[in-house]
């Protein structure tokens, strides 16, 4: 079970090996291979279409691969119910959408999991939850519904939701994509705050300054391979790739 | 200094009032007429309901028919007919305690306070049991009184209640049901929804009162009443369950997601995530079905029992107060719509409730 895998250290927090996946007769993902080392901050880039949210929403089953092996934090990830549980409670996602839940105020989105997934009391469910919210610098906000709360002040209470969990392993599926140009740097700079306390992160994001500044290494896909990966300053300077060169000259362009 | 602009001041009452009614000779013409009519209309009515009408039983049906006004001396009469059906006299008080008792039920399941898990059950289980225990008796010194001579709003509420008490969790497992990844389990489900939906009510109610007992072993067939109930909550679960689905597919998939990356369970995203939303969404049609069910309870007569609109029959039905059967309708009328009114008002009050937070 993964509750002994906090233990288990050492071995990668991450690893894909011939990832396959289908969506009817279209192949999504092929032959995917990449590992993902714990405390490891990796950028995940590509034009749209090339397979990368894809890629990370397969790490927690909200998509079902078609092929390869997906091993989390030592557990592999098959059709055992218990498995696939115990890799959710341990890996945070945040969606390009929020997905806050709209019927519950920010302290009970962030309490909820907490407290009927993971069994605690609601008066240490809610003291993390405010030691997160502070943390994504909305403290004020706990007694609101999301509704009320502007893009990226939701986008932040989605992160601190997704913290409560105390999670190993954190996804982020485009977390800046669904917010107005302004609201994208509050959530940016929760982020790098985030991986410059050595959480485990795997961004699918365009914005290439927070690779610049947060990334231990940017991946490249495209038509559902990887097709490069590179540390940041190699990845932007040098690539060797015309697929690479072409899609940076396309988001760096202007 | 600061400018402070003021909006334009409103017109005054009679100003309006002019510019809504009188801005032309036409229309003003139009408007004193309507009015005429209903000054007159409303004259007529309160002069037949109240200033005319007869309101004590001193003088006997005969005091009504010389009077143009409203008979209430009926009602006066002939009240407990109406209210308790055949139920036996002397026994009446234990029908008024047992309608008081569902009526108490309804409204503290109604106040938020008691939506947990362990209140709801027992202010359902006190409130059915009680309301069975009065009724039937044959304990506690209480005579007894089979289920065939239960009648009156009594006999109204408990198969409402009932019909909602059964139905409404059925509703929510059709729908589950109906939205299986598992084809044969879907269709299914989707075949049983809209096979009942596709029979009338009526059908339904005979059929399990008059034939299921041909079908099934007596200790299964249980009483007339409790096969009607079963059949009607059949009915009500049905439509309900369609309305519980489209208050599912308004829920975002992301929703769904979102439940699932915190490693909540199937339960668990059910239960907390998926309908509570659904529900608010289903509201409005929510309130609308469990309307149209409370009427639907007075197709129970056709298959023997007196629900309240049959009990109103009887009561005039007999010799002396048969010409005062509009005033008895009237009555009848007006129960239910003191139960419908108070129904969606309620509705209404959920609505705004939930709709807290909403943008």
């Amino acid at each position: 079970m993964i509750s002994d895998n906090s233990v288990k250290s050492g071995g990668p927090a991450v690893r894909i090996e011939n990832l396959d996946k289908y969506y009817g007769t279209s192949h999504a993902l092929r032959k995917v291979n990449l590992s993902v080392e714990r405390g490891e901050r990796i950028v995940v880039c590509g034009p749209s279409g090339s397979g990368k949210s894809t890629m990370i929403r397969c790490i927690n089953r909200l998509e079902q691969h078609n092929g390869g092996r997906i091993t989390v934090l030592g557990t592999e990830l098959n059709d055992d119910v218990g498995n696939i549980d115990g890799i959710r409670r341990e890996v945070g996602v945040v969606f390009q959408h929020f997905n806050l839940f709209p019927h519950m105020t920010v302290l009970e989105n962030c309490t909820i999991a907490p407290m009927i997934v993971r069994k605690r009391p609601r008066a240490e469910a809610e003291a993390t939850a405010r030691r997160y919210l502070e943390k994504v610098r909305i403290p004020e906000q706990a007694m609101k519904f999301p509704g009320q709360l502007s893009g990226g002040q939701q986008q932040r209470v989605a992160i601190a939701r997704a913290l409560c969990m105390q999670p190993q392993l954190m996804l982020f599926d485009e977390p800046t994509s669904a917010l107005d140009p302004e609201m994208i740097a509050e959530v940016l700079d929760v982020m790098v705050t985030l991986a410059s306390e050595g959480m485990t992160m795997i961004c699918v994001t365009h914005e290439m300054g927070f690779a610049r500044r947060a990334a231990d290494r940017v991946i490249f896909m495209d038509g559902g391979e990887i097709v490069e990966e590179a540390p940041p300053e190699e990845f932007f300077a040098a690539s060797r790739n015309e697929r690479t060169r072409q899609f940076l000259s396309q988001v760096l362009g202007h | 200094m600061e400018m402070v602009v003021l909006a334009p001041p409103a017109p005054g009452k009679l100003e309006d009032l002019r510019r809504r009614f009188f801005a032309t000779p036409l229309q003003a013409l139009l408007s004193l007429i309507s009015f005429a009519i209903m000054v007159f209309l409303v004259w007529k009515l309160l002069n037949w309901a109240v200033f005319s009408a007869v309101f004590t039983t001193a003088g006997g049906p005969e005091a009504c028919q010389a009077t143009a006004g409203a008979c209430w001396s009926v009602i006066a009469a002939r009240w407990r007919i109406i209210l308790f059906g055949l139920y036996p006299f002397e026994e009446q008080w234990r029908s008024a305690l047992a309608c008081v008792a569902v009526v108490v039920m309804t409204v503290l399941s109604c106040i938020p306070a008691f939506w947990t898990g362990r209140r709801i059950a027992i202010v359902w289980g006190a409130g059915t049991a009680l309301y069975y225990v009065l009724m039937k008796g044959g304990v506690l010194g209480l005579a007894y009184v089979g289920e065939e001579a239960w009648g009156g709003l009594a006999l109204t509420l408990f198969i409402f209640v009932t019909t909602c008490l059964i139905g409404f969790p059925l509703a929510i497992c059709l729908a589950l049901l109906r939205r299986s990844e598992l084809p044969w389990i879907s269709r299914t489900t989707g075949l049983i929804i809209d096979g009942v939906r596709s029979l009338p009510l009526i059908s339904i109610l005979f059929t399990f009162a008059i034939v299921l007992p041909f079908a099934l072993p007596q200790w299964l067939a249980g009483d007339k009443l409790y096969r009607v109930i079963l059949g009607s909550a059949l009915f009500f679960s049905a439509y309900q369950a369609e309305i519980v689905r489209g208050g599912m597919q308004g829920v975002p998939n992301g929703q769904e997601e979102a439940a699932m990356a915190l490693g909540m369970s199937y339960w668990q995203r059910i239960s907390r995530i998926l309908l509570p939303q659904a529900m608010r969404n289903a509201l409005p049609a929510t309130i609308n079905q469990f309307v149209i069910s409370f009427k639907e309870t007075s197709l129970v007569v056709i298959v023997g029992f007196f629900e309240i609109l049959a009990s109103g029959n009887a009561a005039y039905g007999t010799g002396e107060w048969r010409f005062a059967y509009v005033e008895v309708y009237a009555f009848i009328a007006f129960i239910y719509f003191v139960f419908v009114f108070s129904l969606s008002r309620y509705g209404a009050f959920l609505e705004r409730r939930m709709s807290v937070g909403e943008r």
